[in-house]
């Protein structure tokens, strides 16, 4: 396991300094990917300690017929099915964080059956915090 | 001109929401790492510009509200500038085209402006004309491809007095048969490159190009070639002495 290697998905890079500094003052490096496609690419090329996911990322080619697939919910917070691939494919509920501007209940509702973290936009204290939460937790301990 | 229904208002603003938070987001997660010491030393002073930078940014997006606000209602009464102000256009461009320079570099886009030399102008507000500027910049910054160049040509047509600017650069393909001018407007090529637009940018552009410089503005997309190009035409351009040597 590449285990000082973060994955964020976010078709924003340009405003997430904040984040990647503050994962760099953690040890942690990000590997940035723009939409579904590349993420999912990043997961079946590498292993990661953390992933950090955007709810709103455009899905593009196959990924958006295959979201669609799968209802409504998916349809608007895409970034959901990457968490499901993830879980998928043995991370652990504990490694996985995903975002949105607002809280959803629905959201919250479907994250919750996934058992990962679900924060919102422009509360990066809190983000932090979870962040923190996460890189406390060992997954390699008992996997 | 206005949103047709209001499913359709709701969307525009959950996309202009959306797309104010982000950089908000960012200015607040710096400035909470400027306080909490994850920041230190000579990254400082640059995480502290670029925070300056988003904050702008953000302005210019709510402009564009105040802009449509303004101009976007058919009941407005036909709007006219109240002053003598000159647009020197390279001028312009340039400030704009600074603004996006971070943003476009993180894409590797790079922006030119052709014939910086070649004073062309047109009477009307300067803030109205970078506001379009701007919003065609931000279109490439978002769209275009990696590795390009985007060109800005300026000159005035002899025959006609029209000022002409042309953009051009690789970019998201777009139809040509499709009003990408049309208030809440994005391409499906658009929406699978980034969920960071808003379809108010390029409206804007036209409302302004329009009903004050009583211009046009045109989009085409060149499949061939990969190249999105705009152009500005505005009467009654002329050309004014440059200022420093």
């Amino acid at each position: 396991m590449d285990n000082n290697k973060v994955l964020v998905m976010d078709d924003e890079p340009h405003v997430l300094d904040w984040l990647s500094d503050y994962l760099a003052e953690n040890g942690y490096e990000c590997t940035f990917a723009r939409n579904v496609a590349e993420a999912v690419e990043q997961l079946r090329a590498s292993t990661f300690r953390m992933l950090i996911l955007d709810l709103n990322v455009p899905a593009p080619g196959e990924y958006g017929t295959a979201i669609k697939a799968k209802g409504d919910l998916f349809t608007v917070y895409r970034g959901l099915y990457v968490a499901e691939i993830a879980r998928g494919m043995g991370y652990r509920g504990r490694q996985v964080i995903v975002y949105s501007v607002h809280d959803v209940d629905e959201v919250r509702t479907q994250t919750d059956r996934m058992s990962v973290s679900y924060v919102t936009k422009g509360r990066p204290r809190s983000f932090k915090k979870e962040i923190d939460d996460v890189l406390s937790f060992d997954p390699t301990s008992n996997r | 001109m206005q949103p047709a229904d209001p499913t359709q208002t709701i969307a525009l603003i959950q996309n202009i929401t959306h797309q104010a938070i982000n950089p908000l987001n960012g200015v607040i997660g710096t400035l909470d790492n400027l306080i909490d010491g994850t920041i230190k030393g000579e990254r400082r002073d640059q995480r502290i510009k670029s925070a300056r930078a988003q904050l702008e940014y953000t302005v210019s997006l709510i402009r564009n509200l105040a802009y449509f606000a303004q101009y976007g209602t058919s009941s407005t009464a036909e709007p006219k500038f109240k002053t003598t102000k000159v647009c020197v256009i390279p001028q312009l461009l340039i400030e704009a085209a600074q603004f996006f320079q971070e943003q476009a570099a993180h894409n590797d886009i790079r922006f030119e402006v052709k014939d910086r030399s070649n004073q062309t102008s047109v009477h009307g507000d300067p803030e109205l004309m970078r506001q379009i500027f701007m919003n065609l910049f931000d279109n490439y910054a978002k769209y275009g491809e990696s590795n390009s160049i985007v060109e800005i040509k300026h000159w005035i047509q002899k025959k006609t007095n029209c000022l002409i600017i042309e953009f051009s650069g690789e970019s998201t393909p777009f139809s040509n048969e499709e009003d990408i001018f049309a208030l809440g407007v994005r391409g499906k090529h658009a929406e699978e490159k980034t969920s960071a637009g808003s379809g108010l940018g390029l409206h804007i552009c036209r409302l302004i190009i329009e009903r004050l410089f009583k211009g046009t503005i045109s989009a085409n997309y060149v499949n061939s070639k990969r190249l999105a190009y705009f152009e500005i035409r505005i009467p009654h351009a002329f050309a004014t002495e440059r200022q420093n040597g």
